[in-house]
């Protein structure tokens, strides 16, 4: 009964936004080139949607390989941080560097140096992707406390068996809550990578269209966007679901 | 073969390092473990059980003197069980056995039924697909003492396995755990601050001073079990192994 009154109070708040946006438009006469209504948002949506699905073909392209070059690195680079402590240390200041470094400052670099296809926002994405996985991952690997190992240090296991049966296992979730994190972004940053250069793609579209003063078709990109990242969203559930089959708790 | 010991110590001093020196937690400890004996280690709390166990496993290598596990080194012919929860939360009572046997190599049909059987009849039966987070304190610490027993090792070493249950459950498990050594006869070397526990389960008891810790009274016990903890010779002995204790802390009370 409480989750049929949520639901309809979210759809109560959402209708009341969409109302207002509507109303305001309509009353205040504004232009659809300052703003449009989302029915013609809507309406555009419906009327562009093989354009925006031309678009967002190389857009979810450019996210997975971002997303799973961004995670396999990060992988890599956690387990040899762990593993080896002065790479550990050595490696410290390029994940900081990543974390603070805005990567969409470096963009225009990237588009200069790998050209106008999609690798630049590849690049862009993997950039996002890596440092929450690798960071996540690490701090998993890290706290992991010495009992669990121990009893399978006693048993004779070599390292490998232990990473396999223990450390991997439990460093997981930390894995899964780091992908997530980076996901979203990497969305974010093929986009804003379209922006700076690009021939196709869903930013490439909005900067069209802005120049073109469309805004509703710039608005309708943004609900693909929207649409895409859910997606992006589920997809990770899915994924945890599958790779988690049981929720537990890890310890107190 | 039977005159090799299962577990001998030798002048054994092992600790720790830390930024401020050495820390040395046992100082020249010496005892043997016949095979298939059951002994009990109890000391004044913080003496250094969890260290000597840690030592016996091989996980811990001592400053000086040898430790010997069927006459060579510990290393991957112990099962451990350390203080606390050791179970992998991400796995069922059945997968927790079974990963303690694939440390060998994937765990034999046989060994994979004989787990099963024993899950059953050990008070287990219907949680074998059960995970941790859904089993009572009391079934997890089954779980992870019934690894012990099936992870095809000689020597147990079990660190306190009780120590975190009520009265009751402790009890409960006192006499479960002496089944289940009846039927799978194993060496154990058992840590505990539980006196009576020592006196109803084992062969000996080994008292170890405050630390740095050293063997200072052996008590042998001879009865027959399954022992009752009512039995006028467990009081007895248990004033006499608390007086030792008393000692071992000098002038400080124990309880």
């Amino acid at each position: 009964m409480k989750r049929f009154f949520d639901r309809v109070l979210t759809i109560f708040v959402v209708v009341l936004v969409l109302g207002l946006w509507e109303g305001g438009v309509r009353l205040f006469r504004l232009p659809p080139y300052v703003l449009p209504t989302p029915s013609y948002v809507l309406l555009t949506f419906g009327r562009d949607f093989w354009l925006l699905l031309y678009h967002a073909e190389v857009t979810v392209l450019e996210v997975a390989l971002g997303l799973g070059i961004g995670a396999l690195v990060g992988i890599i680079v956690a387990v040899l941080a762990f593993y080896v402590a002065p790479m550990g240390q050595a490696l410290k200041p390029f994940l900081v560097g990543s974390q603070v470094i805005p990567v969409f400052a470096v963009a225009p670099l990237l588009v200069l140096w790998f050209g106008f296809g999609i690798w630049p926002k590849v690049a862009v994405a993997a950039m996002i992707v890596f440092f929450p996985v690798a960071v996540n991952l690490l701090d998993g690997l890290r706290s992991l406390g010495p009992e669990l190992v121990e009893v399978f240090q006693a048993l004779g296991a070599p390292e490998r068996k232990i990473f396999r049966i223990v450390r991997a296992p439990a460093a997981l979730p930390f894995l899964l809550s780091g992908l997530r994190v980076g996901a979203t972004l990497a969305l974010v940053g093929a986009t804003v990578g379209e922006w700076v250069g690009a021939s196709r793609g869903l930013g490439y579209l909005m900067v069209q269209a802005n120049a073109r003063l469309r805004l509703d078709r710039v608005f309708a990109a943004i609900l693909f966007l929207t649409l895409l990242g859910l997606g992006l969203f589920w997809f990770l559930g899915l994924l945890e679901r599958l790779l988690l089959p049981r929720r537990y708790n890890l310890g107190p | 073969m039977s005159s090799i010991p299962a577990l001998a110590l030798q002048g054994v001093t092992a600790g720790y390092m830390t930024p401020r020196g050495k820390f040395l937690v046992l100082d020249g400890v010496s005892f043997t473990v016949q095979n298939g004996e059951w002994i009990s280690v109890v000391g004044p709390s913080g003496c250094g059980k969890t260290t000597l166990l840690r030592v016996c496993a091989g996980l811990l290598p001592p400053w000086s003197g040898t430790v010997q596990v069927f006459g060579s080194s510990p290393r991957g012919k112990t099962s451990y069980m350390p203080q606390g929860d050791s179970l992998l939360p991400w796995r069922t009572a059945l997968g927790n056995i079974l990963a303690a046997l694939e440390v060998d190599g994937r765990p034999r049909p046989e060994a994979v039924s004989k787990a099963r059987d024993c899950l059953a009849q050990f008070g287990l039966g219907g949680f074998e697909k059960s995970y941790p987070f859904e089993l009572s304190g009391g079934m997890r610490q089954r779980v992870a003492l019934l690894r012990a027993f099936l992870a095809q090792r000689e020597l147990l070493l079990l660190d306190e396995p009780l120590g975190a249950l009520d009265a009751l459950t402790r009890a409960e498990l006192q006499d479960w755990l002496f089944s289940v050594w009846q039927s799978l006869r194993k060496t154990v070397v058992l840590v505990t601050h539980d006196v009576e526990e020592a006196l109803l389960l084992s062969d000996r008891v080994l008292v170890l001073s405050a630390r740095p810790a050293k063997v200072i009274a052996e008590f042998s016990v001879s009865s027959p079990r399954p022992r009752v903890r009512t039995d006028p010779w467990i009081q007895g002995l248990r004033e006499e192994i608390m007086r030792s204790l008393q000692k071992a802390k000098g002038y400080e009370k124990v309880f």
